[in-house]
């Protein structure tokens, strides 16, 4: 069997961002941002 | 015991029942398989987000977490860190081909990708880890409140199960997502009140500013650690990478999860709903761990048990009166010391340092003291635990919030009960229905048959864990045994699933064979090795998946053909 995702899932676009690429990227640099300033807490409260 | 009045009563109450009796109302009429199991795939995003949320935090978390700031700081967050990143793969590769295929088990997955024992294997495997894993998902909190609030055991167990069992029965997963949507906005209001009341009691000029600091004098307020340590649990570098593995594993291919965002409507809502908690889960616990940090903040200035399970530490009591007594004198003038350079600690703001090293000496003394207790109860009461983390932040619920309030948070503690058990009988009963009973017992079954195969199979591991959660007090070590029990197939169904995504060549026979041998190293592992459980996850991952590529690579070479 073929697990490859249609074109139709493929181009199943978010409603923000354009892109679920470009989504990713939100997830992911919200995590890097929080991972920043949770070490800028532990920095300034230490 | 007097804790709760007749406010509190007539709170938990209402709340309770307004569930309940919104989740079978708004869901009623469901009369197929396809509604019961997948609630006709109508849900939206905020649905899915909040409902795969509520699946994972358990009454346990909303009990252990500030106990676990108020006594090791706010580094548990770090366990964290490898969520987002799961959601976002499991969103890129796992959604798309669960939808494509109309699944309703993460299971049947496994036998269109290799074939039927492979499926069974997976199912087996889950059935056995999460039928348990949903008694203690009863036991944990209902063992609490009956300590703390003197409730009936049996019977706090009971109500628990039963008022699950009602709405998940009758309206299916839908009904676990509803009442799941409504469960979620009363555990987080319920969270916000007792922060906003628990800052309120502090003294006038400890400010939030305050509260970081003076948790970050005691060590508490590291919340991301960079350095490597193989032996310490919580750091950034196993918080992304371990914590990644086992998000990966809990919401990729355990099907409480995968069933809460199989029933979105599209593509599109999974996969939103995936995200909304890769981004709201991390703020999450930060906020609970938070609280726990309030509830550590105000017992430096107000005074607070030595030992937080109070019948525990009155066994203590009974056996070395003279020590407790003792004990509890000098604990009270330590306090005092403590709070006195707290407070100056905060006044002493351009030249804090002679203050904070007064502030420090004061809290080591004081935590000194706590160790003690935790002797004294050892030695007193060794069948006892010895950990009090659990109780803390219901102690402070009962003793020092309002009345009212004191009610909402049970309701929130077996809101968080019912959430998670509920998405787990639902699991319980669909991959029974779905990957056994139709599949090897009735495959000519026809849809109301399965329907009603379905009820009834969730009924049965309702009763499972119910039963379970009466007779788990026999057993020792009741909830790290399940943890250890989970970790002993975690990574095996996980391989399965990364052979079957990642390695396409891969056949059926060496997938299969693969896994028997990775679960029965693991098993081994757990009975003649030291390894801690938490590798036990790796180790099965990392056997399925190696030995599955070797078997494949090495029926390739025997099938080719001989030369001369």
């Amino acid at each position: 069997m073929s697990s490859e995702p249609s074109r139709e899932e493929r181009d199943d676009s978010p409603p923000i961002m354009g892109s679920w690429n470009g989504l990713y990227a939100v997830v992911l640099g919200f995590l890097f941002l929080q991972v920043l300033m949770y070490w800028a807490l532990s920095a300034w409260a230490s | 015991m007097g804790f709760v009045n007749v406010l509190d009563w007539a709170v938990l109450a209402v709340t309770l029942a307004t569930i309940v009796a919104y989740g079978v109302l708004k869901t009623r009429g469901v009369k197929t398989t396809a509604g019961f199991l997948k609630g006709d795939k109508d849900l939206r995003w905020p649905t899915i987000g909040l409902s795969v949320m509520a699946t994972q935090a358990s009454a346990i978390t909303f009990l252990s977490t500030p106990g676990q700031a108020y006594d090791d700081g706010m580094r548990f967050v770090q366990f964290y860190f490898g969520l987002p990143l799961a959601m976002v793969l499991i969103s890129a590769v796992a959604i798309p081909i669960y939808h494509r295929l109309q699944v309703f088990t993460a299971y049947e997955y496994l036998e269109r990708r290799f074939d039927v024992r492979v499926r069974v294997l997976g199912a087996l495997l889950f059935l056995v880890q999460r039928g348990l894993a949903a008694g203690i998902t009863i036991y944990a909190p209902a063992i609490v409140l009956s300590t703390l609030l003197g409730w009936r055991l049996d019977l706090t167990n009971l109500v628990i199960g039963i008022a699950v069992i009602i709405y998940t029965v009758s309206g299916g997963t839908k009904a676990v997502s509803q009442t799941q949507k409504q469960q979620m906005i009363v555990i987080m209001t319920g969270m916000v009140l007792a922060a906003v009341v628990l800052f309120m009691r502090l003294p006038e000029a400890v400010g939030l500013g305050d509260v970081a600091r003076i948790a970050g004098a005691t060590g508490r307020m590291e919340v991301v650690d960079f350095s490597f340590d193989f032996e310490d649990r919580y750091n950034f570098w196993s918080g992304l990478t371990g914590g990644f593995f086992l998000a990966l594993s809990y919401f990729g291919t355990d099907q409480s999860q995968v069933q809460r965002y199989l029933s979105g409507r599209s593509v599109t809502e999974m996969r939103l709903g995936l995200l909304f908690n890769g981004i709201a889960k991390i703020p999450m616990q930060f906020f609970i761990l938070g609280v726990g940090i309030l509830v550590f903040v105000l017992h430096v200035f107000e005074p607070a048990p030595a030992f937080f399970n109070e019948p525990a530490w009155a066994r203590a009591r009974a056996e070395s009166p003279v020590a407790v007594e003792g004990l509890e004198s000098e604990l009270a003038e330590v306090q005092a010391l403590r709070s006195r350079a707290a407070l100056a600690f905060v006044e002493a703001d351009g030249d804090p340092a002679g203050a904070r090293a007064d502030f420090e000496a004061a809290d080591a003394r004081y935590q000194g003291l706590r160790r003690n207790a935790r002797s004294l109860v050892a030695n007193s009461a060794p069948d006892a635990e010895t950990e009090d983390g659990d109780y803390v932040f219901i102690s402070v619920v009962v003793e020092l919030l309002p009345h009212g309030l004191i009610g909402l948070l049970i309701a929130v503690i077996l809101s968080a009960a019912m959430s998670s058990t509920a998405s787990e009988l639902s699991a319980l009963g669909s991959t029974t229905t779905i990957d056994l009973y139709r599949r090897l017992v009735n495959p000519s079954a026809d849809d109301a048959t399965t329907l009603l195969a379905s009820k009834a199979f969730t009924v049965f591991w309702g009763l499972v864990a119910l039963a379970f959660a009466t007779f788990a007090s026999l057993l020792d070590n009741l909830i790290e045994a399940v943890n250890i029990l989970g970790s002993l197939f975690y990574g095996t169904v996980l391989g399965l699933f990364i052979v079957g995504f990642g390695l396409r060549r891969i056949g059926p026979g060496p997938t299969f064979y693969a896994a028997l041998v990775g679960e029965a190293l693991v098993i081994a592992a757990f009975f003649f090795t030291e390894l801690g459980f938490l590798w036990f996850n790796v180790l099965g991952c990392g056997v399925t998946v190696g030995l599955a590529l070797v078997f494949h690579l090495a029926g390739r070479l025997s099938l080719r053909p001989t030369e001369g």
